[in-house]
């Protein structure tokens, strides 16, 4: 009989931002065991609350099936001596199986050749209840927790406290132990709404009753709610709500029973920068805030209790006051910062380290412009302009904002460059330097903010790889993976003609200034880390590995060089007639590879056949139009202009003897081939493009 | 706000008091004085981080005045205070009905829960000066904090087990909620026989003149020869097995450390080491306590447990 099981863990509050996450793991933990124990199901369902982890499983077999398993043995005439006793073998069979010695001589059956002795047993399947006794346990123990903790006397720990734990299979109850705790039939409602202890009746009614006990069982549910319900209030007062994923997922994470409720607070505060109050209400309080048609901030804030208030109105009042409370002293604290400038904050940054053997963060902020005034060149930034932004680049750190909310670096230091009267593109490159801040995220469009992004950007990867603190494994404390491709983005994405070999170059001079020494091996590891994430850029990118790898096999370094060969290399894929240039360079290099040493130095008279002739002269021709498209930078011209070699190739290997018995002829073809095969190498590595 | 229905509750802030001490007393905690030395947090109370090491039961509740120099405001702020009270309970093994526990004493005190949004939500705690860290929330009361819920994980540097659970309540904050002021000042004390006494009336001088001390006037030489005195002291009475003496010094350094951050006279890089310092006093202490505990026979565990089993469990073999 099939039947629907219910396992429900109970727990204290859970941590809301990956409770999403956690729920997957824990079902397909399950999914997984019952897979791998061959016990039939229809379907998982994953439910997840603060206070609870469960799981449906639809037409869930009560056990695998039987199994017949056959185990042959020694064949006959060697289980059995003349006698017709056995014999050592086949004691040591029986043995092995459990099984009487006096019987063996029933078990000889024939494998097609021979007889043998032959074990053929029926296994009883796994039922599920020996199944989840033990994988309960071991799937909560393996689900990925950052911190996992211990409660009272329970040693192995989960994420938080468990407390009760439901098991139902067809309606019945089952009794495992979970932790300390036995499973059972019981679970708890929302704790305020409904405190009594709940007996869930069926599986199939689990939803309905949780939710009668005032519990939304589902995130997706208690998200939409949410969603619908934040709408509905900003609508009213004709705003809108701003619902980002990240706070909408964290708010259903933090509800049972999700009541949207709007407040509001004094208009006054909206003269303080924005985003200090969109922090102080999502970060802090994990409110939504409210945007008016306009686009701008409204004095308004959604908060999601987790209760129907006897007196709704006491709650949105108590949410008033924390806002309020916390932003007069942002307030406070904004009002403190206007007074100092980024300038004087700066003389402070020598008290902060970056990194013990670099030094402190103003000695950063002096590599960092004076490499920002090196680099404006390559970005068109104005120098002067760049340079400042560069010594004003960690000043806002300092401020009280900053400190009391550290996501706003950068945005602060554009509003307190202003308030000094900086010039107002240095004030934009102080924020948008920090671009990009996550995946998919934007890159800084203007030179300024780019010089800047990539100079700070720079400076941390050269001097952390510098005293020998690359990343190794997973481990990464600077950051510095991200950085490259932070890196990487900006001056690909930003068009930007800069060799990173130079570029490092000049780095390690401002390093090499302030008394560190940058070897030359480090300044080849920085290079090749940075060049290394390119695969992972263009992979992501959805580039096939044959384009990138090819070009990525020349040892460029200039990253926008790189990056127009590898599309024009992806296009030229893409035509029918890639295959020719590929099977060509596939010929000469063939023919190469097995070539002894020799010269490289064509001389027409050595040439027998008219068909090395035309071929010379179709090198010759192409040659300076090759040369001229690559320093135009024409890659997909130059491809094509290559094509043009196949024909005369084509028609030298079909008539002409590379390897002839005269070594002045055959070196003076082998020396041909060389040349084509470095036109070849011109774009890319065409070998690399493997058909 | 109207608070007419808790006026028979919690009205004055010695009443919040004594009525979180009743609650916890019928729990079977030890109801303990206030440790009679400048303390950042209740934690540092023996009755917490020592009590939380080595593998025997201790429940305990008091009050502790928690100073935080840098919070100082000379009296002018309504939220912030360098000298505030909190309200300490401890139990280890931590009860399966912990929660539920604290829920019941905020209903003593007067918060409706079915009027208030009470929320636990994720807030890991670390003490990097006492190598103590521990996981759970802080409780929201409206999008309030009002206490913090810890179940320990290290104290000292050492695995806890059993668990020691932590509750924190933040006295001012929740008095505040209850009698509905917007200034810590306004707060009714008591009632006293010629009117209430508010705590304006019992600590508001003295947030200015304190704040002015640790603002301008701590001797910032002389605190750092004392911080220098209390390390080597500490190292010293550690080894000649006292480890609460040497606690003693540890809880000075540490406040001598928060002074001398007060005066801004610790650079962020030396900041780093004055608290490792502090930290790898914490850590010997917490050693020589487990091992003076395992000498006395670990006196106040769990008596499921022998001797030998203990020690093995906590190492002191």
């Amino acid at each position: 009989m099939y039947d629907d099981l219910l396992i429900e863990i109970g727990v204290e509050e859970l941590p809301p931002k990956n409770l999403g996450k956690l729920s997957l793991a824990f079902s397909m933990g399950l999914e997984t065991a019952f897979k791998e124990n061959n016990i039939d199901f229809c379907s998982v369902e994953a439910f997840a609350t603060p206070r609870r982890l469960a799981v449906i499983v639809k037409s869930l077999a009560p056990k695998a099936p039987d199994r017949e398993i056959t185990i042959w043995g020694p064949p006959k005439h060697v289980a059995f001596d003349d006698t017709s006793s056995p014999t050592q073998a086949a004691k040591a069979f029986a043995k092995r199986n459990n099984l009487k010695i006096n019987n063996l001589n029933e078990l000889i059956q024939n494998d097609g050749n021979q007889d043998k002795l032959c074990l053929r047993e029926l296994r009883t399947g796994t039922s599920i209840l020996d199944l989840l006794g033990n994988c309960i346990n071991q799937i909560l123990l393996e689900l990925p927790l950052e911190k996992r903790m211990r409660w009272g006397y329970v040693r192995e720990g989960f994420v938080r406290p468990v407390r009760w734990a439901v098991v139902l299979y067809g309606d019945k109850p089952l009794n495992l132990k979970i932790f300390d705790i036995k499973s059972n039939n019981i679970t708890r409602g929302h704790r305020f709404l409904s405190p009594e202890r709940i007996v869930i009746s069926s599986v199939t009614n689990y939803e309905d009753e949780l939710f009668n006990a005032f519990v939304v069982a589902k995130i997706a549910r208690r998200r939409q709610i949410i969603k619908d319900g934040a709408d509905k209030l900003a609508s009213e007062i004709g705003g809108k709500a701003v619902l980002s994923n990240q706070l909408l997922d964290e708010v259903s994470g933090l509800n049972e029973w999700p009541i949207p409720l709007i407040g509001s607070f004094d208009e006054e505060y909206l003269k303080i920068p924005h985003e200090i109050l969109i922090s102080v209400m999502q970060q802090h309080q994990k409110y939504f805030h409210v945007i008016g048609p306009d686009g701008h901030l409204m004095p308004y804030f959604i908060t999601v209790s987790n209760l129907i208030s006897k007196d709704p109105r006491q709650v949105s009042e108590g949410n008033e006051r924390v806002i309020k409370s916390r932003l007069a002293d942002a307030k406070f604290f904004y009002k403190n910062d206007l007074n100092q400038t980024l300038h004087g904050w700066r003389e402070k940054l020598s008290s902060i380290i970056f990194q013990s053997e670099v030094g402190s963060l103003l000695q950063k902020t002096e590599r960092v412009a004076s490499l920002c005034k090196a680099l404006a060149i390559y970005t068109g930034a104005n120098p002067l302009l760049a340079h400042r932004a560069g010594q004003l680049s960690k000043s806002d750190l300092m401020s009280d904002v900053v400190r009391e909310f550290d996501e706003l670096q950068g945005v602060m230091g554009y509003y307190y460059a202003l308030n000094d009267q900086e010039d107002p593109l240095i004030a934009q490159a102080l924020s948008a330097y920090y671009l990009p801040k996550f995946s998919g995220d934007k890159i800084p469009s203007c030179p300024i903010a780019i010089t800047l992004a990539i100079a700070d950007r720079l400076d941390t990867l050269v001097a952390i790889f510098g005293v020998g603190l690359h990343p190794t494994g997973s481990k990464d404390p600077f950051a510095l993976r991200r950085a490259s491709l932070g890196l990487i983005r900006i001056i690909i994405e930003g068009e930007i003609d800069l060799d990173l070999q130079k570029s490092i170059d000049l780095t390690a001079n401002e390093l090499n200034f302030s008394g560190k020494t940058i070897s030359r091996a480090n300044k080849e590891l920085v290079l090749t880390y940075i060049l290394d994430r390119l695969n992972f850029y263009y992979k992501e990118k959805g580039f096939k590995p044959e384009s990138y790898k090819s070009v990525l096999a020349l040892k460029i370094s200039n990253l926008h060089d790189i990056d127009l060969r590898i599309k024009a290399i992806e296009d030229f894929r893409h035509k029918s007639e890639s295959i020719q240039l590929i099977t060509a360079n596939k010929r000469v290099n063939n023919i190469l590879n097995k070539s002894i040493p020799h010269g490289n130095y064509i001389n027409v008279t050595h040439f027998v056949s008219d068909k090395e002739e035309l071929l010379f002269h179709a090198v010759q021709k192409i040659k300076p139009e090759i040369d001229e498209k690559i320093k135009l930078r024409s890659y997909s011209d130059a491809l094509e202009t290559l094509l043009s070699l196949y024909l005369p190739l084509d028609d030298f290997f079909e008539n002409v003897m590379v390897n002839a018995d005269d070594e002045s002829v055959r070196n003076n073809r082998l020396a041909l081939m060389t040349e084509i095969q470095e036109l070849f190498l011109k774009v890319a590595d065409i070998s690399q493009m493997a058909t | 706000m109207t608070n007419m229905e808790f006026n028979t509750v919690a009205s004055t802030f010695q009443n919040l008091i004594s009525k979180l001490q009743q609650f916890w007393s019928a729990e079977g905690c030890v109801i303990m004085q206030p440790l009679d030395m400048e303390v950042g947090a209740g934690t540092f109370h023996p009755a917490t981080f020592l009590r939380s090491i080595g593998p025997e039961t201790w429940f305990s509740a008091y009050v502790q005045p928690c100073r935080r120099p840098t919070d100082g405001r000379y009296g002018e702020n309504p939220n912030r205070l360098q000298q505030y009270y909190q309200f300490q309970v401890v139990m280890k093994p931590s009860p399966d009905d912990f929660q539920e526990l604290f829920l019941k004493s905020l209903d003593i005190i007067g918060i409706d829960s079915k009027i208030h949004d009470i929320r636990f939500v994720e807030d890991n705690w670390e003490s990097p000066t006492l190598g103590a860290s521990g996981l759970g929330w802080e409780v929201w009361l409206n999008g309030m904090e009002i206490t913090q819920f810890t179940y320990f994980q290290q104290s000292g540097g050492l695995d806890c087990f059993p668990v020691t659970g932590e509750i924190t309540y933040g006295l001012e904050r929740l008095a505040m909620y209850i009698q509905g002021v917007e200034s810590v000042y306004d707060l009714v004390w008591t009632e006293g026989a010629l009117g209430p006494i508010t705590y304006g009336d019992v600590f508001k001088q003295n947030e200015f003149e304190m704040s002015k001390y640790n603002f301008l006037h701590a001797n910032v030489e002389f605190l750092t020869l004392h911080f220098n005195e209390c390390e080597s002291k500490s190292i010293q009475l550690i080894s000649e097995n006292l480890p609460l003496a040497a606690y003693e010094k540890v809880v000075q350094a540490s406040h001598l450390f928060n002074l001398l951050d007060a005066r801004k006279a610790i650079s962020v890089t030396e900041r780093q080491r004055y608290i490792l310092r502090v930290r790898s006093l914490a850590r010997a202490v917490a050693q020589g306590y487990l091992k003076s505990r395992a000498d006395l026979g670990f006196p106040l565990a769990d008596p499921k447990f022998n001797t030998k089993t203990l020690r093995r469990l906590t190492g002191t073999s």
